[in-house]
C-alpha cells in the first residue's frame, strides 16, 4: 500500500507547488487586475470599491489561503472579462479538447504497435522505418496542419478546412497531433521490442522451437511493456501542448484555444486556472501510469521503490 | 550512408542556403506595399509576404536567429545541468537530495507548458525566450551527469585520486567529465532540435519572438491565411524548419530522443 500511499502523496505535492508558484507569478506581474477590469480612467471610488471586492485589499497571505482554500472545492476564480466562474469557462471548451485528445490517440495507437512490430520483426524495414518516425517527429505540428489542409481539403476537397461542427472536422487535427506521437512510439517500441527479444530467455524459448507469434505475443511484448507505457506518459505532455497550437492551426474552440485568447486579453486568472488545469491532468496521468506498473509487471511488488527509466 | 552523416548533410543544408541568401540586397523588414504577396522571383527567390517584405531574407536571418536561440539555451542548460549533476551526484548528501528532489519537481511538468507560462506572464522577445526555454531544460542533463559520477565515485581511479590529495575541481575535470561528455554530446543533439521547435511554436502562438524579428514559427502562422494565394509564405519557412530539426535528430541516431518531448 505504501507505494500507492506515496506516488499520491508526491502527486498532491507537485500540485501544490504549481499552485502556489503560478499564484505568487501571477503577483508579481507589473499588471493590475483592477485596472484591467475598470480601464485606466476609473474613479479612486471604483478602484477602492473592486478592490475589496476581489479581496485585493487583504494580506498576501490570507489571499493565498482563501486562493488555495478555493483551489480544493473547484473554485479557480472568475474571469476579468466575463466574470464567469473559470472552471465553468474551462468546462465549456473541455469537450473539444478531449475529442481530439482521444481521437489523436486511437490514431497513435493503430499506427505505431503495427508499425512498430513490423520493423522489429524485418531487419529490412529498420531503415526505412527510422527514417519515417524520424522525419514524423521533426515536422512542426503547424506546418504540417496547413500542408494537410491543403491537400486534403483544398485540392482534393475531401474534408473541411477547419471549424468543429462535426465528427469530420477532427480527422485532420487528429492526424496532424497523431503524427509526432506515433513516430516516437515507434521508435520506443522497436528500441523495448529488440531490448527485450536478445536477452537470454527469450533465446532458450526460440531454440525449443516454440511458435514466433506466442514467443512475440505472449513473452516479448507483455515484458516489454513497461517502458512502452512510461512513453505513452510522456507523451500526455506533448498531447496537451500539441493540442494548443493544433487547436489554433484548425480553429478549434478547445482549451488551448482559450489558452491563447485569455494571454491576449490578459485575463489572468483564466490563464492561471487553465496553467493549473493542464498541468494537474499532466499529472494525473503519469500517476495513473506510475500506480498501472504494479498491475502490468507483477515484478513490481508494491512498496518497492522504482527507478524511473 | 550512415543517418548521422546525412543527419549533418540535412542540417547543414538550410544554414547554407540562409548563408547564401544573406548575401541578398533586400531588407528583410522594409515594407513596400507595392510588391505584396509576389511570386517567387529571381529578384524574390521565396516572392514576397503580406507587407512586401523578401520572404527568402526573412526566412534566412530567421534561420540564424532559431540557430543562435538554442545554441544559448543548450549552453546554459548543458553547463548548468552537467555543473549541478557532477556535484550532486559527487557529494551526495543534502545537497544530492534537494538538487535531485528539484529536477523531480520541474520533470513533473511538460517544460512547453512551463515556457510558455513564463512568456505569456513576462513577454516575449529573444532573451525572454532563451530564459524560459533554459528553465527546465538542464533537468536532463543533472540527471544523466549524476548518475554516472555515482556510479564514477566508487571507482578505483577515482579513489586512488582522492587518495593521493587531487583537489575535487581537478577530479571533475579529468576523471568525471570524459565520462560524462559524450553522453551529454547525443542529448545536447536532441534537445537542441527541441528547443528550435518550442521556440517557432511560441513564436507561432504569437508569443515567441516579437514582430517585425523574422521568425520561422511566426511566418508559418501569417501565411496560414493565404494558403491558396500565397502558399510560398509558409512553405519555406517550414521546410528549413523542418530540415534543421531532422537534421539534428538525425545526427543524434536512435539515442535517447526523449529530451525532446520534455
Amino acid at each position: 500500500m505504501s507505494y500507492f500511499l506515496r506516488r499520491i502523496l508526491t502527486g498532491f505535492f507537485i500540485l501544490w507547488t504549481a499552485a502556489s508558484l503560478v499564484f505568487f507569478l501571477m503577483r508579481l506581474l507589473p499588471s493590475d487586475p483592477v485596472e484591467i477590469i475598470l480601464g485606466e480612467n476609473a474613479r479612486p471610488s471604483q478602484v477602492e470599491t473592486l478592490r475589496k471586492e476581489l479581496g485585493l485589499d487583504k494580506p498576501l497571505w490570507v489571499q493565498y489561503w482563501a486562493f488555495l482554500r478555493g483551489l480544493a472545492r473547484g473554485d479557480l476564480g472568475r474571469s476579468l472579462i466575463s466574470g464567469q466562474k473559470v472552471s465553468r469557462i474551462i468546462l465549456a471548451h473541455l469537450p473539444y479538447t478531449i475529442k481530439l485528445a482521444l481521437l489523436s490517440i486511437i490514431i497513435t495507437l493503430l499506427i505505431s504497435f503495427p508499425l512498430g512490430l513490423l520493423s522489429f520483426l524485418n531487419p529490412k524495414l529498420d531503415l526505412p522505418v527510422f527514417l519515417i518516425s524520424t522525419s514524423g517527429l521533426a515536422v512542426p505540428n503547424f506546418w504540417l496542419g496547413p500542408l494537410l489542409i491543403l491537400l486534403f481539403s483544398v485540392k482534393l476537397k475531401l474534408l473541411p478546412v477547419s471549424g468543429a461542427d462535426s465528427p469530420a472536422h477532427f480527422i485532420l487535427p487528429s492526424i496532424t497531433l497523431a503524427t509526432a506521437l506515433s513516430a516516437y512510439l515507434v521508435k520506443i517500441i522497436r528500441k523495448s521490442l529488440h531490448e527485450e527479444g536478445t536477452k537470454t530467455y527469450i533465446m532458450a524459448l526460440w531454440a525449443r522451437g516454440l511458435p514466433r507469434k506466442r514467443v512475440l505475443l505472449s513473452h516479448i511484448l507483455p515484458n516489454a511493456l513497461i517502458p512502452i507505457i512510461t512513453v505513452v506518459g510522456l507523451e500526455a505532455g506533448a498531447l496537451l501542448t500539441g493540442t494548443i497550437i493544433t487547436e489554433r492551426v484548425f480553429s478549434i474552440p478547445g482549451i488551448g484555444t482559450l489558452l491563447i485568447r485569455a494571454i491576449g486579453e490578459r485575463d489572468y486568472p483564466l490563464v492561471q486556472g487553465l496553467v493549473l488545469f493542464i498541468s494537474g491532468v499532466y499529472v494525473l496521468v503519469n500517476l495513473a501510469v506510475d500506480l498501472s506498473y504494479p498491475l502490468i509487471d507483477p515484478r513490481i511488488r508494491l512498496g518497492r521503490r522504482l527507478e524511473a527509466k | 550512408m550512415r543517418p548521422n552523416k546525412l543527419g549533418l548533410f540535412l542540417f547543414l543544408i538550410p544554414i547554407v542556403v540562409s548563408g547564401l541568401l544573406l548575401l541578398l540586397p533586400q531588407s528583410s523588414t522594409a515594407v513596400n506595399m507595392k510588391e505584396r504577396l509576389l511570386p517567387p522571383s529571381w529578384s524574390h527567390p521565396m516572392g514576397t509576404d503580406l507587407l512586401g517584405r523578401d520572404v527568402a531574407k526573412r526566412v534566412a536571418e530567421g534561420v540564424f536567429i532559431s540557430l543562435a536561440l538554442s545554441f544559448m539555451v543548450v549552453l546554459i542548460t548543458t553547463s548548468v545541468g552537467t555543473a549541478l549533476g557532477i556535484l550532486s551526484g559527487f557529494s551526495g548528501g543534502v545537497l544530492d537530495e534537494a538538487v535531485m528532489r528539484a529536477v523531480d519537481l520541474l520533470m513533473a511538468f511538460p517544460g512547453f507548458l512551463l515556457a510558455l507560462t513564463f512568456v505569456a506572464l513576462l513577454g516575449g522577445g529573444f532573451w525572454n525566450l532563451i530564459i524560459a526555454l533554459s528553465f527546465s531544460g538542464w533537468t536532463s542533463y543533472c540527471r544523466l551527469s549524476r548518475g554516472i559520477s555515482v556510479r564514477l565515485r566508487e571507482e578505483d581511479f577515482v579513489a586512488s585520486s582522492l587518495v593521493l590529495g587531487a583537489p575535487y575541481p581537478w577530479i571533475f575535470l579529468h576523471h568525471i567529465l570524459p565520462h560524462v561528455l559524450p553522453v551529454i554530446r547525443v542529448q545536447a543533439t536532441v534537445s537542441m532540435a527541441g528547443v528550435i521547435l518550442a521556440e517557432s511554436s511560441l513564436s507561432f502562438l504569437g508569443l515567441g519572438l516579437q514582430p517585425p524579428t523574422p521568425s520561422l514559427g511566426g511566418m508559418i502562422d501569417e501565411g496560414r491565411g493565404f494558403l491558396l494565394q500565397a502558399p510560398w509564405l509558409s512553405l519555406f519557412p517550414g521546410l528549413f524548419l523542418f530540415l534543421l530539426i531532422m537534421g539534428l535528430l538525425m545526427m543524434a541516431e536512435e539515442k535517447n530522443q526523449e529530451a525532446f518531448f520534455s
